[in-house]
């Protein structure tokens, strides 16, 4: 009878084992965000719009990340009525982008450091995209300088480099495992041409930039990190 | 570290980046330095289309144009009694090249015959006249010059 229980003991302790604990991490990830908008364009004014993301993550690690990312927003800018060029224009668009993303904590020696620990969700990316403007709105005659007309395309595809920096809160589920992802961030969208507000003038490139707050959701390909993910 | 620094870096180079536009420019072809600063008018030719001109030269010192840097620029009339800040164009593209002022819902345009800096600014206009049923264009030729 002793030989049998001691047989379960070990049988049940086994169910609450926890090998690894908090070196483990979802190689998947699937998330949304929210961003606002602004765009730097030809248009003399700058205004805030929204624009919502779809993004898929490949954690190579838990601090190395290769993100597919779709935005479908709305770029606006510029005021027909108060600007001396008489800009104006509204753009709904949508964007496909890659980025690899590299977190402090790829770096940093994170375990006994409670700074260094807070730092090591910090992380910058870059990485390439294309985006497919399609201008809904554009004023491009001026009211008050006569014949002053910024001519341009209502429908254009470009392409544009994603820079972003952020911060990237962790939180960890019962086996310690970053399960929810809270992305906090800055995004800097330099553009490989000038259409972005519809309007093709100037020397600058046309930028946009984001503040994005998203969350991804870690589902599936669970794999090992070389160092405990979360502090001990 | 240094790596964790170079994220830092990274992250004020595109707060400091994102800010920058193009001003805004006013295209150079609407643009002509030859016509920065104030012409008075000294002269208005006036042709109908029968021939017969006629030549008015009694203006003051309240009848000129004024432009400045930015394509703004002052209207002044003796006879509308009042002057008009506004911006003007100088297109050209245009052949003739031509001479337009706006401010608020008053546009002007003309035709530039000639502009010499140190001359005269002479400029043309025609105006059809339809009230009578039968088109009828008057040619006008005003002649400005910086010297009252």
């Amino acid at each position: 009878m002793k030989k049998l229980l001691l047989t379960f003991s070990i049988c049940f302790a086994a169910l609450f084992a926890k090998a690894q604990l908090g070196y483990n991490y979802a190689q998947y990830d699937l998330g949304f965000s929210a961003a606002l908008n602004y765009a730097y364009t030809d248009a003399e004014t700058v205004k805030g719009t929204a624009a919502a993301h779809l993004h898929f993550t490949y954690n190579q690690t838990p601090f190395l990340n290769h993100i597919a990312e779709v935005q479908i927003g709305r770029l606006a800018g510029g005021d027909s009525l108060l600007t001396l060029s008489g800009r104006q224009f509204k753009n709904g668009y949508t964007a496909i982008s890659f980025r690899t993303q590299i977190q402090a904590g790829e770096f940093l020696n994170y375990e006994r450091n409670v700074v260094f620990n807070a730092l090591k969700n910090v992380y910058a990316s870059g990485g390439i995209g294309v985006i497919y403007n399609n201008i809904t709105e554009i004023n491009r005659q001026s009211l008050y300088i006569p014949d002053f007309y910024s001519s341009g395309r209502n429908n254009s595809t470009e392409f544009f480099v994603p820079l972003k920096f952020g911060y990237e809160f962790k939180i960890f589920n019962s086996y310690d495992e970053p399960a929810i992802k809270v992305d906090l961030g800055y995004q800097y969208n330099l553009v490989l041409g000038d259409q972005l507000d519809g309007i093709n003038s100037g020397n600058r490139k046309d930028v946009y930039t984001q503040f994005v707050l998203g969350v991804k959701f870690a589902i599936g390909g669970f794999t090992s990190y070389r160092k405990q993910i979360s502090r001990q | 570290m240094k790596k964790v620094y170079g994220l830092f870096l990274l992250a004020v180079l595109l707060f400091a980046a994102g800010c920058k536009q193009d001003p805004p420019v006013v295209p150079a072809y609407l643009q002509n330095a030859k016509l920065l600063g104030k012409w008075y008018l000294k002269e208005i030719a006036i042709t109908q289309e029968d021939g017969t001109t006629s030549t008015l030269t009694d203006f003051t010192d309240k009848d000129f144009f004024d432009f400045k840097s930015g394509n703004a620029a002052t209207y002044s009339s003796a006879l509308r009694g009042k002057s008009y800040e506004g911006y003007y164009s100088a297109n050209s593209l245009n052949t003739p090249n031509t001479l337009s002022f706006k401010s608020g819902t008053l546009l002007l345009k003309y035709d530039i015959y000639s502009i010499d800096p140190a001359g005269d600014l002479v400029l043309d206009e025609a105006i059809t006249d339809t009230d009578s049923g039968v088109p009828e264009t008057t040619y006008y030729r005003y002649t400005y010059n910086k010297t009252f």
